[in-house]
C-alpha cells in the first residue's frame, strides 16, 4: 500500500504540492488528472526520488517504510518504477544491455539468478510481441532517436521487464496513436496482480477506456481536490477542470 | 646554480657516457655532448613559454633522476599481451629481447637503435643522426643526449602486416627515481600497411621521469594505425612526442589512450606532406586523483587536397587537469584542404580542470576548416533516469563516462584489448566498451 500523507513539496524554494493525501493499495489502479502545471509529475518525480525536490512537511510510505529516506536506486529495487513523461535520450548506451543489466541487478537484489543475453531476449520479444513491437528498438542506444511513440513503448517494455510493485505511469498516452495505445493499454493490463499498484497520470479519458481504474483523483494546485471512480474521468472529459474550481470556490466562502 | 636536475643530468652522463652504446663512434659522442649543453642551456620549460603554458617543467627542475644501470627485469606484461605474435619489449629504456618477439614471417625490419649505435654503415649512420639530430627544444635535447636505445624499423614497400606490432615501454620500478628515454623511428614505404598498438605502464609507483620521441614516416599510399594505451604508475612523470610525415595519398590513423602518470605530456605532431594525405587523429584523457596530462596535437596541411579530423575527449575527476592544444595549420598552397577538430570534456569535480585551446592557422581560402570545444558535466537527468532503473550512482556515472567516450572507445582494436582498457577505466561494463562494432 502507498500512503501519502500531508505531502508539502518545493522545488527551487517554490511549494508545488501543498498538502497533497493519497493511498493506493495494493492490487489497485488509480488515475491522477488535473490541469497542466498542477504538479503531477512532481508527484511522480517525488516518489522515484528525484533530487531537488523537497519535501518540507509530510509523509510517504511504501508498505509502511518511509520511501524518501531510499535512494532512487534502492526505491527501484524495492519494486517502485516511474514510467517518465520525457524519457531521457542517452547515446552510446545499448538500450538492451541498459534493459539487461536493469533486470539483473533486480533479479541479483532478490537472490534470483540473472538472465544470460539468450534468455534476456526471449523474455524481451515476448513482451515486445505483447505491445507490438519488434526488437529493432533494442538495438539501439537508449531512446537514442526514437520517436516520441517508441519513447513511451520502451518506458512500458522496461516496465514489463521490471515487474514493478508500485508503476506510476507519467502521461504514457500523450504522444501514442491510437493503436499503440491500445497495445499500451494491454501491456499493463498484463501486469495487473493482486500484488501491484499503478499510479496513471492522463490527460484523456480515453485511456482510462482502456485501462479501468478503481479510483479517479483530481489533482489541482498541489492537492488532490476531487476523488471518484471511473465516472469522475467522463465527467471531467466532458466539461473540464472549471466546475471543480467553483465548487470549491462555493466550499470555501461557505467554509 | 645550477638546477638539481640538470646537474644530476651532468654527473650521471659523466659516469656513463663510456657505457653508452656507441661511444667509440666520435661521432655520435660529439653529437650527445652537444645536445646535453644544448639542454642544460636551455633548461626546461616555464610558464612563459606559450607550447607550455599549463604544463610548465620548471618545477621539476628541484628533483634529481639517475639513469639505469644493468638491465632490470620487465614486470609482468598485463594479459591481453600475452597471446600477440608481435611485440618489442623496452624495460627502463632498454630493448628486452627476452620478452620481445617478432617472427621473421612478419616481413618487418627491426634493429634495437642501440646494436645500430655500436655498428651501422653510412646508410644506416644517416638515418640515426638525422634521427638524433632532430627537434630544437629542451626536451629533444635531452632525449637525444641520453636515449641509449630505441627502436628502427621499416615495412618495406607494398608489404601489409597482418597482425598488429605490440609496442611495450615500461619501467621496472626496481628503484625510486629513474629516469629513461628512448628514440625511435617507424617507417612504412610506399603502400605498406602497419597497425601499431603502443603500450605504456610500470611495475610499481615509485617516482620517474621518462621520454619516449618517435619519428614516424609514412611514404606514398602506405597506412598505419596506432593505438596508445598509456597506464603509467601514479608518479610517473612521460614527456612523449610522436613526430608523423604523411606522403601523398597516405593515411593515418591514430586513438591514443592518456589513463596513467602523474604528469604526462603526449604530442602528436603530424605533417601532411603529399596531396590527398589523410591524418584521423583521437584521443581519451581519462584523469583522476591529481593527475595532470596535456595532449597536444598539431596538423600541418602543407599540400592540395589533405585532410585531417582531430577529435579528443578529457574526462578530468578529483583534483586532475586535463589540457588540451590543438592545431590546424594550412600553408598558403594547400587547397581543398579539409580539417576538423573537436575537443569535448567532462568536469566531474569542482576542483579538476580543463584547459583546451583549438588553435587554427589558415592560410588559403578554398579549404573547409571547422572547430569546436565543449567542456561540460554529467547530464543529471540522465543519471536519474538511469538510478530510476536500479542502477547504483557510481555504476551510472561509469556508464555516462563510457557513453561519452564511446565514439573514441569504440575504435580500440580487439575485443579483449578493449576490455582490458575499459577495466583500466573504470569502466567496466562489457558494453558500450567491447570493440569495434560490426
Ligand atoms: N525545476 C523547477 N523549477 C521551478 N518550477 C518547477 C520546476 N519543475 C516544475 N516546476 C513547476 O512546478 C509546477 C508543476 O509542474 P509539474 O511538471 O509537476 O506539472 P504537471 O501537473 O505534470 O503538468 P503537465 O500536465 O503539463 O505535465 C509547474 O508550475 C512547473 O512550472
Ligand atoms: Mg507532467
Amino acid at each position: 500500500m502507498l500512503e501519502i500523507v500531508d505531502l508539502h513539496v518545493s522545488v527551487g524554494g517554490t511549494p508545488i504540492l501543498k498538502g497533497l493525501d493519497l493511498r493506493v493499495p495494493r492490487g489497485e489502479v488509480h488515475a491522477i488528472m488535473g490541469p497542466n502545471g498542477a504538479g503531477k509529475s512532481t508527484l511522480a518525480y517525488v516518489l522515484a526520488g528525484k533530487e531537488g525536490y523537497e519535501r518540507t512537511r509530510g509523509d510517504i510510505r511504501w508498505d509502511g517504510k518511509d520511501l524518501l529516506s531510499l535512494a532512487p536506486e534502492q526505491r527501484a529495487i524495492a519494486g517502485i518504477f516511474l514510467a517518465f513523461q520525457y524519457p531521457v535520450e542517452i547515446p552510446g548506451v545499448n538500450n538492451a544491455y541498459f534493459l539487461r543489466t536493469a533486470v539483473n541487478l533486480k533479479r541479483k537484489a532478490r537472490g534470483e539468478p540473472e538472465l544470460d543475453a539468450v534468455e534476456f531476449l526471449r523474455a524481451a520479444r515476448e513482451r515486445l510481441r505483447l505491445i507490438g513491437s519488434d526488437d529493432g528498438l533494442l538495438q539501439r542506444g537508449l531512446n537514442e532517436g526514437f520517436s516520441g511513440g517508441e519513447k513511451k513503448r520502451n518506458e512500458i517494455l522496461q516496465m514489463l521487464m521490471l515487474e514493478p510493485e508500485l508503476a506510476i505511469l507519467d502521461e504514457t498516452d500523450s504522444g501514442l496513436d491510437i493503436d499503440a495505445l491500445r497495445l499500451v493499454a494491454s501491456g499493463v493490463n498484463a501486469l495487473r496482480s493482486p500484488e501491484r499498484a499503478f499510479l496513471v497520470i492522463t490527460h484523456y479519458q480515453r485511456l482510462l477506456e482502456h485501462i479501468v481504474p478503481d479510483r479517479v483523483h483530481v489533482l489541482a494546485e498541489g492537492r488532490i481536490v476531487a476523488s471518484g471512480g471511473p465516472d469522475l474521468a467522463q465527467r471531467l472529459e466532458r466539461e473540464g477542470y472549471g466546475w471543480l474550481a467553483e465548487r470549491r470556490r462555493a466550499s470555501e466562502a461557505l467554509g | 646554480m645550477i638546477a638539481p636536475l640538470l646537474q644530476g643530468f651532468l654527473d650521471e652522463f659523466e659516469r656513463l657516457e663510456a657505457a653508452m652504446p656507441g661511444y667509440e663512434q666520435a661521432w655520435l659522442r660529439q653529437l650527445r655532448r652537444d645536445r646535453l649543453d644544448a639542454f642544460v642551456t636551455s633548461g626546461l620549460p616555464g610558464r612563459r613559454e606559450e607550447a607550455w603554458k599549463y604544463t610548465p617543467l620548471k618545477g621539476l627542475e628541484q628533483r634529481a633522476f639517475a639513469l639505469p644501470r644493468g638491465s632490470a627485469l620487465p614486470p609482468p606484461l598485463p594479459p591481453p599481451l600475452d597471446a600477440v605474435r608481435h611485440r618489442l619489449v623496452f624495460v627502463d629504456g632498454r630493448f628486452a629481447p627476452e620478452s620481445s618477439r617478432l617472427p621473421a614471417d612478419a616481413e618487418i625490419e627491426f634493429l634495437p637503435l642501440s646494436e645500430v649505435f655500436r655498428n651501422h654503415d653510412a646508410a644506416a649512420r644517416f638515418r640515426i643522426a638525422r634521427l638524433m639530430g632532430s627537434g630544437e627544444d629542451a626536451l629533444d635535447h635531452l632525449n637525444a643526449a641520453l636515449a641509449t636505445d630505441g627502436l628502427l624499423l621499416r615495412v618495406p614497400a607494398g608489404r601489409s602486416v597482418r597482425e598488429p606490432v605490440h609496442l611495450v615501454y615500461l619501467g621496472s620500478k626496481q628503484s625510486s627515481g629513474r629516469a629513461w628515454h628512448l628514440r625511435g623511428l617507424i617507417e612504412l614505404e610506399g603502400g605498406a600497411r602497419l597497425r601499431i598498438v603502443e603500450h605504456f605502464y610500470d611495475g610499481g609507483e615509485e617516482a620517474e621521469l621518462s621520454s619516449v620521441i618517435n619519428e614516424i614516416q609514412l611514404a606514398a599510399d602506405a597506412e598505419l594505425e596506432l593505438v596508445r594505451f598509456q597506464d603509467m604508475g601514479a608518479r610517473s612523470i612521460l614527456l612523449s612526442r610522436t613526430r608523423l610525415q604523411v606522403e601523398a595519398r597516405g593515411r593515418l590513423r591514430i586513438t591514443a589512450i592518456d589513463r596513467g602518470g602523474e604528469l604526462v605530456r603526449s604530442e602528436w605532431l603530424t605533417t601532411l606532406r603529399g596531396r590527398e594525405a589523410h591524418g584521423d587523429i583521437a584521443g581519451v584523457a581519462r584523469l583522476r586523483g591529481r593527475q595532470h596530462a596535456d595532449q597536444v596535437v598539431e596538423v600541418r596541411h602543407l599540400e592540395r587536397d589533405t585532410s585531417a579530423e582531430v577529435r579528443f575527449r578529457g574526462v578530468a575527476e578529483d583534483q586532475s587537469r586535463a589540457v588540451f592544444t590543438g592545431t590546424l595549420h594550412v600553408a598558403p598552397g594547400a587547397s581543398g584542404a579539409e580539417t576538423r577538430l573537436s575537443s569535448r570534456n567532462l568536469l566531474l569535480s569542482p576542483q579538476a580542470e580543463v584547459d583546451t585551446r583549438p588553435v587554427l592557422e589558415i592560410h588559403h581560402d578554398e579549404v573547409v576548416a571547422a572547430h569546436g570545444a565543449t567542456v561540460g558535466q554529467l547530464d543529471p537527468e540522465a543519471l536519474f533516469y538511469l538510478r530510476s532503473r536500479g542502477f547504483s550512482e557510481t555504476m551510472a556515472r561509469a556508464i555516462l563516462i563510457g557513453a561519452f567516450l564511446e565514439e573514441i572507445s569504440i575504435r580500440l582494436p580487439e575485443p579483449r584489448f578493449a576490455e582490458w582498457v575499459s577495466s583500466r577505466m573504470g569502466l567496466d561494463h562489457p558494453l558500450p566498451w567491447g570493440g569495434e562494432k560490426t
